[in-house]
């Protein structure tokens, strides 16, 4: 649970961002993407150093340029889309909960 | 976000073996990025590679305890790559991690013997509570044939 220190909203997953008050609640780690507390020293996911990657960008607020500026992010997104192409027909997609259910249902067969 | 606990609690899991895993993906970025991620959940990424020969050639050779496999590879499409590998051994556990979201996909991963199937951009919870799910099976199976 992330608790606003500002206005003392309170959110069940990590966010940037207060959705009441526009506080700041996390950063965004710019190798993996994972969004950390404000005071972490390292990445809870791949352990990158944070200090580093604020110190370059204070003042741009890292975690908002993240996804537009992250090279890793971008290779991600590009591959996926990459791939994707090869599958156009929007009517066949499914979603990770129809997928769950797909072999949750198979499980339980 | 990753409680401190509730991470010991994943490594500390219920097995004391390591739990290696093998990353079959041609993007060098998703490789860089899914691999200190399975690590810091507590498995041992012991070999990673970007085709479906090399794929394969390392699943023999290090025998790993789960796969991460993305479909769309060159030479050999990930599907054909789980066939084989569950041709080797039909326990395997091969978690498909993919940007593609067909159903015909899902099905024939799933009938191949895919233990998941996961979505990119993937959801990193997702995956910490799939790897709880991998070790436990991993520590029941170990269990019965230590029995």
């Amino acid at each position: 649970m992330i608790e606003c220190s500002k206005c003392g909203a309170k959110y069940p997953t990590e966010r940037l961002f207060c959705g009441k008050c526009k506080e700041r609640l996390g950063v965004r780690c710019t190798v993996c993407g994972f969004i950390n507390l404000l005071d972490d020293l390292f990445c809870g996911i791949c352990l990158s150093e944070l200090n580093t990657q604020m110190g370059i960008s204070v003042g741009q607020e890292a975690g908002e340029t993240f996804f537009s500026e992250s090279f890793l992010y971008k290779e991600i997104l590009m591959s996926a889309q990459e791939d994707e192409a090869f599958f156009t027909d929007d009517d066949r997609k499914i979603s990770q909960e129809d997928i769950d259910e797909i072999f949750q249902r198979d499980e339980e067969g | 976000m990753i409680e401190q606990n509730k991470l010991s609690r994943i490594i500390s899991c219920e097995t004391i073996e390591p739990i290696t895993a093998l990353l079959l993906d041609d993007s060098q970025a998703v490789r860089r990025m899914v691999a200190p991620m399975l690590n810091t959940f507590g498995l041992n990424v012991v070999g990673e590679a970007s085709n479906g020969q090399e794929g394969l050639a390392s699943y023999k050779k290090l025998k790993p305890d789960v796969v991460f496999l993305d479909i769309v590879m060159p030479l050999m499409s990930g599907i054909e790559i789980l066939k084989g590998i569950r041709e080797i051994n039909p326990n395997a556990i091969v978690v498909m991690l993919t940007s593609i979201a067909s159903r015909e996909n899902v099905l024939e991963s799933k009938k191949a013997g895919a233990f998941a199937y996961l979505l990119k951009p993937f959801d990193v919870q997702k995956i910490e509570r799939l790897i709880t799910e991998i070790k436990r099976k991993l520590a029941q199976e170990r269990k019965r044939s230590h029995d």
